[in-house]
């Protein structure tokens, strides 16, 4: 594999050209070397945790980026976090896992007891104890989170849990995850200990063409002590909410990663490639849409150091980050577009890696709720439900 | 123990074809080549670290490495990095790579390791731009030290080193007694190649150079970087060597196609005159 080297014409004072990202960029890009596409090919073709790259990703401390120091993390900031996952997807592997394992805590961080956070986040800062995944989404509640059918009553002192949970990631080998359910309060939160509660519910596989291992999970009537609520009742959305900057910051990251990815292979197939005797590259047809996928990802890609900047200085980076995961996931998507015409047929057979790339970011292109949220919130529409 | 490590930053060597010699054959330009640490001083820096640690999960520093490179102020992000990767300090001493050569880097490495009096200087066998491959063996020359070139096993003992080297017959093995200068070969950084008196014969290291965890990246901000004048190390800082001229050599003639077999062994016959 090469390693990815820096686009043609990138701004010489890049926001992100501060020394300690570049550090980490570079970092990370050496471990990135070591699992190359042909790694990630394979875990894909097999469904497969991906569990050596997360084993050496873990013993480099990546998962303690965004915890703070006093629970045994870094306290880094978004800047950081969203470097890896960006140098991760351009490498050509899959950076959802880590993505998760680093921003998903950060609901327990701001919610959770003092007993909970010592508990979980020391040990999910040295990717010991995974924690990968919110259980939201229902079959009937999807882009609607207010209208869930999942459970939690009170009994004595403990809570009884009745949830039919659907697209839910990583249900098969997480060791804690959030659950979200109603109670006569409202939306609420519980942190399931998975090795408990797996032999406890049924989880069964969804065949996606992306995020691979993903599962429904149903609960039927499972007891757990107050101790494992997150949050007050009636406070889980809230909860959730309260990361929601970050995690759009480094889905974007993650999206400028994927489609910097396509833009590499397919400058290096089109300035190698030739048909008609000349080279691919040197056709209008084939410059044209890697010219504008490189533009619209430079450009999404200031709105997530704009989106990151604000976020790391403790301000309100709602509307930015929404941006930035909209307008970066739509780069990206173009970006793949343009791999395709550059590569044509080949772009459809996976040794190109073109292809599971493309499946890859699929995972990013809804956003209509984002862009109700920007709508909304940024332009003072009316609201739509 | 403590090991003095010489890095030495070099243009991109996997994109070594991309380097360009202007129509005036002054010089070797490699502008739009990223500098990266030379491949073989990364394998000496992994020895190094090895060498000063007690090999085990996690692993503990037992002794000291000191990193240290000739060159301009962003050789300092090279440096950082070998900081991140485990080396204990960093010296940086300023000067380009057009005023150096082996013998020069010797005699001023000889100066260093003068005040820094480390037990063993662990280098790359040799840089992969010039590959001149001379500086070891001059500074062991200077320094009136034993050396061991080209390891590809090193395991400390009691006051001595015990290198293995590869050569065409199969592997030297070599006592050196310390304070001496080892120059590694790409097969130092295997998973059994170098043990410290500290490190159980079990441990088995990880293939390769280590990568730099991120609280080291953060905790390497913090650690020494001095900078060092060349002329406060060596009174004479004329390079003995000087190039005239640089001159890419002659493009290759295109190879032709041979129609069978028959037309290849009369080709290899009239031609190449091999049969
Ligand atoms: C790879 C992958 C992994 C996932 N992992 C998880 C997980 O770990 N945990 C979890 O809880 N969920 C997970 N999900 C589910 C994801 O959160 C949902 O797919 C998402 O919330 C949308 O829900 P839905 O698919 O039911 O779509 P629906 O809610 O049925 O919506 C369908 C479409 O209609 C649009 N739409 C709906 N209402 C409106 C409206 N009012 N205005 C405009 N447009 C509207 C939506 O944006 C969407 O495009 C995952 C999904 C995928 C694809």
């Amino acid at each position: 594999m090469t390693e990815p080297t820096d686009l043609p014409n990138a701004p010489t004072e890049a926001p992100d050209a501060d020394a300690e990202r570049d550090e980490v960029r570079k970092a990370i890009r050496a471990i990135c070397a070591k699992y190359d596409v042909d790694y990630w090919r394979r875990v894909d073709a097999e469904k497969a945790y991906p569990a050596e790259f997360l084993a050496t990703v873990g013993e480099a401390g990546y998962f303690g980026t965004l915890i703070a120091p006093e629970y045994g993390g870094l306290g880094l900031g978004a800047g950081v976090a969203s470097v890896v996952v960006e140098e991760i997807n351009r490498a050509g592997g899959d950076a959802a896992i880590v993505n998760a394992q680093m921003a998903i805590c950060g609901t327990l961080e701001r919610a959770g007891t003092e007993e909970q956070k010592q508990r979980y986040l020391p040990k999910v800062a040295t990717g010991e104890c995974k924690f990968l995944t919110v259980a939201a989404t229902e079959p009937d509640s999807g882009a609607d989170m207010s209208h869930l059918n999942s459970t939690a009553r009170r009994d004595g002192d403990d809570w009884i849990l009745d949830a039919q949970k659907v697209l839910i990631s990583l249900a098969e080998v997480a060791d804690v995850m959030i659950l979200l359910v109603k109670t006569s309060e409202g939306a609420t939160t519980f942190l399931l200990e998975m090795a408990e509660v797996r032999g406890r519910c049924e989880i069964r596989p969804i065949d996606l063409i992306a995020n691979r291992m993903t599962t429904t999970l149903f609960i039927d009537g499972l007891r757990v002590p107050d101790s494992a609520r997150l949050g007050p009742p009636g406070g889980g959305l809230k909860g959730l909410m309260g990361g929601f900057s970050v995690r759009r910051a480094l889905a974007a990251s993650e999206s400028i990663g994927n489609g910097r990815f396509f833009l590499d292979r397919s400058l290096e197939h089109a300035k190698t490639r030739r048909t008609f005797d000349r080279l691919i590259g040197s056709n209008q047809g084939v410059q044209y849409p890697l010219a504008q996928a490189y533009g619209r990802l430079e450009a999404a890609d200031l709105m997530r150091w704009d989106a990151v900047r604000l976020i790391d200085a403790k301000k309100d980076a709602g509307g930015r980050s929404a941006l930035a995961k909209v307008l970066a996931s739509e780069a990206a998507w173009e970006a793949a577009r343009a791999a395709l015409t550059t590569f044509g047929g080949w772009g459809l057979a996976g040794e190109y890696h073109i292809e599971r790339k493309l499946r890859d970011a699929t995972v990013f292109v809804f956003n209509n709720m984002l862009n109700s949220y920007v709508a909304e919130r940024v332009l003072g529409l009316p609201k739509a439900f | 123990m403590k090991i003095l490590v010489p890095l030495k930053r070099v243009a991109d060597p996997d994109n070594a074809n991309k380097v360009k010699i202007p129509a005036s054959g002054e010089k070797i330009d490699t502008t739009g080549l990223e500098p990266k640490p030379n491949p073989f001083d990364e394998y000496a820096l992994e020895a190094a670290l090895r060498l000063t640690e007690n090999g085990q999960t996690p692993k503990v520093r037992a002794g000291e490495v000191i990193v240290v490179t000739f060159g301009p102020k962003e050789c300092d992000t090279t440096l950082r990095a070998a900081l991140a990767t485990g080396a204990d300090r960093a010296i940086r001493v300023d000067t380009t790579d057009d005023k150096l050569d082996g013998d020069l880097v010797a005699r001023a490495l000889k100066a260093i390791v003068d005040r820094e009096k480390p037990d063993v200087v662990v280098m790359g066998k040799q840089a992969v731009d010039g590959d001149s491959n001379q500086v070891a063996q001059l500074l062991a020359e200077y320094l009136d030290w034993p050396q061991a070139t080209f390891a590809a096993t090193v395991h400390e003992e009691d006051g001595a080193l015990l290198v293995g080297r590869e050569v065409d017959g199969g592997v030297i093995t070599l006592r050196v007694k310390l304070p001496a200068v080892v120059s590694v070969d790409l097969r130092i950084v295997a998973p059994t190649s170098v043990y410290s008196t500290k490190t159980a014969r079990t441990f088995k290291y990880n293939d390769g150079v280590r990568f730099a965890a991120l609280p080291a990246i953060m905790a390497a901000k913090k650690k020494p970087l001095v900078e060092l004048k060349l002329a406060d190390l060596t009174a004479d800082v004329a390079p003995k060597i000087v190039y005239n001229a640089f001159q890419a050599p002659p493009a290759r003639k295109a190879g032709i196609k041979v129609k069978d077999v028959a037309d290849l062994v009369l080709h290899l016959k009239d031609e190449a005159k091999v049969l």
